[in-house]
């Protein structure tokens, strides 16, 4: 290759050089102070990223008025009011039953106060985990579950289900109705939905733009592509150098 | 109505200081039996492991004054209102073991914690689910805490251990979280001797002031 050329080469790879040297740098240096600028805390809620991502904005999937409260879940998340349970997943029925509260969820039954205080987590047998269609109800002040005919009884401590040996299902008297989904005061729904996390970080697309797989797998092959344009550029300045 | 349920009501609806706190009494002591069905493999293997007889699981209740304490030892409340504890062997022998939780970075982390004499004897990571901080389940981390003690007497305003618990590098929050639980076991613990009259009883909690300024 000849001096003219040489530089024309050099001169061109360094403009498009720049633009991805500035990106690296400045990803880099904020994936270095990642923890003194919480990104791995900022939550981002834009729907075209999160669409990008595959991941669906928060929506009110569930909620539930409990005198004069309401359980709402968002994605996973279970809120009273809108304070975070330490619960999470599909709600399949909510039981109040004074001073108590009954959540029946995949494998567990969340049993707390009235004021929305988690007291317990009763796991539920292996035969009545994931059966939507099974019934928490409460007959005679006692609280039961009862699928395909069979009758579980809470005991007497709210650890755990037992199986009932007298299935007679027409001897219970159901005296308090489970709730059902009733939609969410608006004012609510708002402050739920802007604080329920994304679980998209401002970290994770920095990291990303960062690593190349911003977008997909070809981003790290377009990376190791720049960095032998940098090669190049590196080769034909030591020559343009040498040829002085 | 059964006696959990009629504990609650009571107490809600009567107004006198004297009985609540006698409602409250009773509601601590509660205790109840439980199958080994509703635990985790790991917590029955580390609940065979220590007490050979056939332990009654029994729940100290996280309210009022235990509450302010443990929130204090954990600078959060716990996240259940109830914990339970298994106890078996009598006087100088007897073991406590607790099941208890503490969220590390994201998750919770699950541990066993065997007590005798108010020591520490035994303290093992049932469950780590974090993805970083794994390093707290190995032997040369948990054995720090075997014999260990709260310091006497107890400061409720800073709780600590008779020993220091040396960190890891990578896994500050998991060691947190883990020693965290430590202090809480011992802390309860004191607790349940209190109420079977095997230890001095526990000073109340500082009541945290705020300065009102005008506006």
């Amino acid at each position: 290759m000849n001096k003219p050329s040489a530089r024309k080469l050099h001169r061109s790879l360094a403009w498009v050089m720049v633009f991805g040297l500035v990106y690296l740098t400045l990803s880099g240096v904020l994936l270095n102070h990642s923890k003194a600028l919480d990104l791995p805390n900022i939550d981002i809620k834009n729907p075209l990223l999160l669409k990008w991502y595959g991941q669906s904005a928060a929506v009110v999937s569930q909620s539930f008025s409990v005198n004069q409260h309401w359980i709402t879940r968002i994605n996973q998340n279970l809120y009273w009011d809108d304070k975070l349970l330490p619960l999470q997943g599909e709600i399949y029925q909510i039981l109040p039953h004074e001073p108590f509260l009954f959540i029946r969820q995949a494998s567990q039954v969340a049993f707390l106060s009235s004021t929305g205080e988690l007291i317990d987590l009763i796991p539920l047998p292996e035969k009545l985990q994931k059966q939507n269609e099974s019934q928490l109800f409460v007959s005679q002040q006692q609280i039961y579950l009862m699928i395909d005919q069979q009758v579980w009884s809470l005991n007497a401590e709210y650890s755990e289900f037992v199986l009932n040996t007298d299935n007679a299902t027409s001897t219970f008297k159901m005296t308090t109705e489970a709730l059902t989904n009733n939609p969410l005061p608006e004012t609510l729904k708002t402050k739920l939905l802007a604080l329920a996390p994304s679980g998209l970080t401002l970290e994770k697309i920095i990291l990303e733009l960062h690593n190349g797989y911003f977008i997909g797998s070809i981003g790290p092959w377009l990376l190791d592509l720049f960095a032998l344009l940098i090669l190049i550029t590196i080769i034909t300045g030591i020559r343009l150098h040498i040829k002085k | 109505m059964n006696n959990l349920a009629l504990f609650l009501v009571s107490a809600k609806q009567i107004s006198s200081k004297p009985i609540r706190a006698l409602l409250l009494v009773g509601l601590i002591s509660f205790s109840a039996q439980i199958h080994a069905a509703a635990l985790s493999e790991e917590s029955a293997a580390f609940l065979a492991s220590h007490l050979q007889e056939n332990p009654n699981k029994q729940y100290q209740w996280l309210t009022g004054e235990v509450k302010k304490q443990v929130t204090l030892v954990l600078d959060h409340p716990y996240y259940t209102l109830r914990v339970p504890y298994w106890q078996s062997g009598r006087d100088d022998n007897r073991k406590t073991v607790w099941i208890l939780e503490e969220i590390g970075k994201h998750k919770p982390i699950t541990v066993g914690i065997v007590i005798q004499n108010q020591q520490i004897k035994s303290l093992r990571i049932l469950k780590f689910r974090e993805s970083r901080g794994w390093e707290v389940e190995l032997p040369t981390f948990t054995q720090q805490f075997d014999g260990i003690a709260l310091k006497s007497p107890v400061d409720l305003n800073n709780i600590d251990l008779t020993t220091h618990i040396d960190g890891i590098s990578g896994a500050t929050l998991s060691v947190r979280a883990v020693t965290k639980l430590s202090k809480l076991a011992l802390l309860l613990q004191q607790h349940i001797d209190t109420k079977q009259g095997s230890a001095k009883q526990l000073t109340p909690a500082p009541v945290k002031t705020h300065s009102l300024t005008n506006h």
